[in-house]
This record gives structure tokens, C-alpha cells and sequence, in this order.
């Protein structure tokens, strides 16, 4: 008798998983019929519109990409110069009293806001090297 | 016949959990990508075999949402069943770039943080 009712549940079990499982593909096939009914038609016009959306963004995307290799990296030297400018002469500044530097720090900087400034309206090359120097 | 019975039980009800919660925007776009796809390869078996298989990358990608669908089109490149396709997959994937531009969709699958 025991044994008959475990066979049972046994049973059971399996015919409710295979009820689950059917009712799932049912219910899947029917998402499908779904999706692929509700769709609208697109012309041929409307694909070609998207086409061309796509290669218009990604020609932006390659000439912004293009345009910041074309940045050109500063020079050795003027990295040498920008590290002599701020470790060295800054730290020597530093050493003076401090009213000094803060006034000959605030010309400096000043005049290089200034030249820059000069340089990007005049359409010139900025050459911090150049600037340092002189 | 092709039949479109690809995918087990556990990706079936993770589809569907998705498609359950996704906003009514997001199912027409989802709806959208699909029909410009099946207008580029064709809507017979063979092209809705295509889409299940999309499917079942993205089930096993994480998105959280099928409106991605667009975005692992080019992945089904060399799967089994799209042998010949792969200019029709190409241009399918970049009108459906094109779409998800104009309606403003990300470029990134949307996935839960972890």
C-alpha cells in the first residue's frame, strides 16, 4: 500500500513537470507569435534612412577619434622646462619670502594666461619652451 | 521546417521574466529591432531561427532588458544556422544601429551591476 503511493506521487511529480514544461513552450511560442506578428513593415527608404544614420555616427565617432591622435603630444623638452618651471624654480621662489613670491608667482602666471590667450586668437602655436626661456 | 524549440527551460522563463518587466517602450522597441531584422534576412523560419538565437545570447549575456536586441545582433556571426548570412546579419545590425541613433537607445547592453 505504502509503496503503491510513493509509485503515485512519483507519478504525480512527473507528469506535473511534464505539464510545467509544455506549458512553458506554449506560452514561449506564443511570445513569439507575438513578437514576430507585431512588428510593423519598414520601407525601404525608412532602412535606408537608419543606414546611413549609423555610418554618419560612426564617421563622427572615427574623425573625433582621428582629431585627438592629431593632438600633438608636448615635446621632451618642454617637459623638462614645465618640470624645471614647477619644481625647481617654484620650490627656489618658495625659499624667498613669501609676499615675493606670491606676487612674482601671480605676474608669471598671469602673463602666461596672457600669452596664451594672445596665441589662441592669433591662430599661433603656444611653445612653452619658448615662453620659459625667455 | 526549421523548428524555433532551441532553447531549454531555464532560458524560456528568463525571457519571459524579462519581457514581463519591461516598460511598454522598451517592448515596442524590442518588437521594432526584430521586424527591421527579419526585413533585412527574412521573416521565413530560417530568419526567426535567427532572432531565437539572439535570444539565447542575450539570456546567457545578463540584459536586463530585450530592447537590447540590436546590440548582439553581430554576435550570432559564425553560429550555427546563419551560415551564409553574414552580409544580411551586417547590414541588419547597422539599420538597427541606425534606429537605436534615432530613438536615442544606449550603445552599451544594459546589465546588472554585480
Amino acid at each position: 500500500m505504502i509503496k503503491n503511493n510513493a509509485e503515485d506521487t512519483k507519478l504525480m511529480t512527473r507528469a506535473t513537470k511534464r505539464r510545467k514544461k509544455e506549458d512553458l513552450r506554449i506560452t514561449f511560442n506564443r511570445f513569439l507569435d507575438e513578437v514576430f506578428s507585431a512588428g510593423p513593415s519598414f520601407s525601404m527608404q525608412t532602412l535606408d534612412r537608419y543606414a546611413e544614420a549609423a555610418i554618419a555616427e560612426r564617421e563622427r565617432s572615427h574623425d573625433d577619434r582621428e582629431r585627438m591622435r592629431e593632438v600633438t603630444p608636448r615635446r621632451r623638452e618642454e617637459d623638462s622646462e614645465l618640470s624645471d618651471l614647477v619644481f625647481t624654480r617654484v620650490e627656489q621662489a618658495g625659499r624667498a619670502s613669501s609676499r615675493d613670491m606670491t606676487e612674482r608667482g601671480l605676474n608669471a602666471a598671469l602673463e602666461l594666461g596672457e600669452q596664451m590667450e594672445l596665441s589662441v586668437r592669433d591662430g599661433r602655436e603656444f611653445n612653452l619652451r619658448q615662453w620659459v626661456r625667455s | 521546417m526549421v523548428s524555433l524549440d532551441l532553447l531549454d527551460e531555464k532560458r524560456k522563463g528568463k525571457i519571459l521574466g524579462t519581457w514581463k518587466k519591461m516598460t511598454e517602450s522598451d517592448k515596442a522597441h524590442f518588437i521594432n529591432q526584430v521586424a527591421l531584422a527579419l526585413s533585412v534576412w527574412g521573416s521565413d523560419q530560417k530568419g526567426k531561427k535567427v532572432v531565437v538565437e539572439i535570444l539565447k545570447k542575450m539570456s546567457s549575456n545578463g540584459s536586463d532588458t530585450l530592447a537590447d536586441f540590436g546590440l548582439y545582433i553581430e554576435d550570432i556571426i559564425g553560429v550555427r544556422g546563419t551560415s551564409g548570412m553574414d552580409e544580411q546579419i551586417r547590414r541588419a545590425a547597422l539599420i538597427i544601429e541606425g534606429y537605436r541613433i534615432k530613438h536615442a537607445l544606449p550603445s552599451e547592453p544594459h546589465k546588472p551591476l554585480v
